[in-house]
């Protein structure tokens, strides 16, 4: 199985690959995640020789994270899952991404649009 | 190609749009207009950014479905990516960028305030150059003369608020409701008196505008005259905003000798101006369908249109992957990417 997991909560960027028994990861440094993100997947995907479309499931850390970041994280996997119609599973921060593959058939498919994020704005306090 | 959509999400409105490419027709436009802000008295950024958030893909959902397409009939997307607020742009380039990523389309960025210029345009096939264009919404009151496709001068801008902003702030004065443009102007109908509030910078040589003067008065005026009929102060108000666009517009059009003029964004919207700037002499006067005043993805789907026509800022897979949303810029400050 093929797994694209995003995670953009922190300050670094972290993508995660598996195919099949191979696993790679990348973390980097951006103040940006919106600009850096698809170069990362990119990245990612071309180490493993693999495009887009082979992705059977997209997993995404819905938070706490940032506002903003957390934001642009679920967005992107949203979109790939839509477009590609493959299964979208989110992970919270509690969760060990390690365990993707083992965990990845037991969790359902998410369509409704969630993100936790790890403070208040000023019109919620 | 075949399919143009469009995503816009520069502030309060999230909006979606498809565009036949072959003929330019704006097939289908659909919004989200975020109504939670109302109870702030105006829109506070970040919830904006979170009702993007949430309300975006189900709009593309909706629309696609509505017209029997999949996103493998889209052939180029186009995204406001300029001004706005920033975390509100973020949504609808993000959203872009993985569609055009994902489908390996090309994506063109677009400038707000040329799709507000575009939506007079919106059922047509070409743009009649030169014309001054007259931007007045809830970010811009500037007069810019427009020579060719995206050759903006700027002649005049605002010092301080612009005139959307200044409806807002009177209707939050008179404790009338959010957004006050619409509200401002129903009463306004009702008025007979006018109080004369201050007409600010028309007798300067200058073509700049400045709003919050005129905002102080009322306050000023509200506070000593507390029986004064609120029909009567939108009237008034209105009256004195109405006349300083119409003299700087009026001035700047002689100064240049272009006889065609172009209004754009959500002032244009109240029916005074509408009206007024409808009778000015010996003008082309262009004025959009209100539907088209507000912010949308219409507007936008057109100007990208207009954009891919003039191969201005088509940008190829591999090459918006670096795109970012910027919060301020001027028309003619706008670089080509491509």
């Amino acid at each position: 199985m093929k797994i694209l997991y995003i995670d953009t909560t922190e300050p670094l960027i972290h993508i995660a690959l598996w195919k099949d028994e191979v696993f790679i990861e990348k973390k980097k440094e951006s103040r940006f995640h919106s600009v850096y993100l698809i170069d990362t997947i990119k990245e990612s995907l071309n180490e493993l020789k693999l495009k887009l479309h082979n992705i059977d499931v997209f997993v995404v850390n819905i938070g706490p994270g940032s506002f903003t970041g957390t934001r642009v994280g679920i967005l992107t996997a949203m979109g790939f899952s839509k477009i590609f119609n493959k299964k979208l599973v989110y992970l919270k921060k509690n969760e060990d991404y390690k365990t993707i593959p083992s965990i990845v058939d037991s969790k359902q498919n998410n369509d409704e649009v969630v993100a936790v994020y790890n403070g208040l704005s000023y019109f919620e306090r | 190609m075949k399919y143009l959509f469009a995503i816009e999400t520069s502030c309060d409105d999230t909006s979606v749009s498809i565009l036949n490419m072959n003929n330019g027709e704006v097939i289908d436009t659909l919004s989200i207009s975020q109504m939670i802000h109302e109870k702030f008295g105006g829109v506070v950024p970040e919830l904006a950014s979170r009702k993007h958030f949430t309300n975006i893909y189900p709009l593309i959902h909706t629309i696609l479905k509505n017209n029997k397409l999949k996103y493998n009939d889209i052939d180029i997307i186009a995204t406001t990516y300029a001004p706005g607020l920033l975390g509100s742009l973020l949504i609808g380039v993000t959203v872009a960028k993985t569609k055009a990523y994902s489908l390996n389309i090309p994506l063109i960025p677009v400038h707000h305030i040329e799709g507000h210029i575009v939506s007079n345009f919106i059922e047509k096939q070409s743009i009649d150059f030169p014309f001054i264009a007259l931007v007045i919404s809830g970010g811009h009151t500037q007069l810019v003369k427009v020579d060719d496709f995206h050759n903006y001068i700027i002649l005049g801008d605002t010092l301080d608020d612009s005139s959307g902003e200044a409806f807002d702030k009177v209707a939050k004065m008179l404790e009338l409701a959010y957004p006050g443009g619409p509200v401002v102007d129903k009463l306004a109908k009702n008025g007979n008196k006018d109080f004369n509030f201050p007409r600010p910078l028309l007798n300067k040589p200058n073509n700049d505008f400045s709003f919050s003067g005129l905002k102080t008065a009322v306050k000023v005026f509200i506070k000593n005259n507390p029986t004064a009929l609120k029909e009567d102060i939108c009237f008034s108000f209105q009256n004195a905003v109405c006349e300083v666009l119409k003299k700087k517009t009026n001035k700047v059009l002689k100064q240049y000798n272009i006889k065609k003029l172009v209004l754009a964004g959500g002032v244009a919207a109240n029916s005074q101006i509408r009206e007024e700037f409808s009778k000015i002499q010996g003008i082309e006067v262009l004025i959009p369908q209100k539907k088209y005043c507000t912010d949308n993805a219409g507007m936008i789907a057109k100007a990208a249109w207009f954009r891919y026509k003039n191969n201005f800022n088509i940008l190829m897979p591999n090459h918006y992957e670096n795109l970012n949303p910027v919060a301020h810029m001027r028309l003619d400050e706008e670089k080509r990417f491509d």
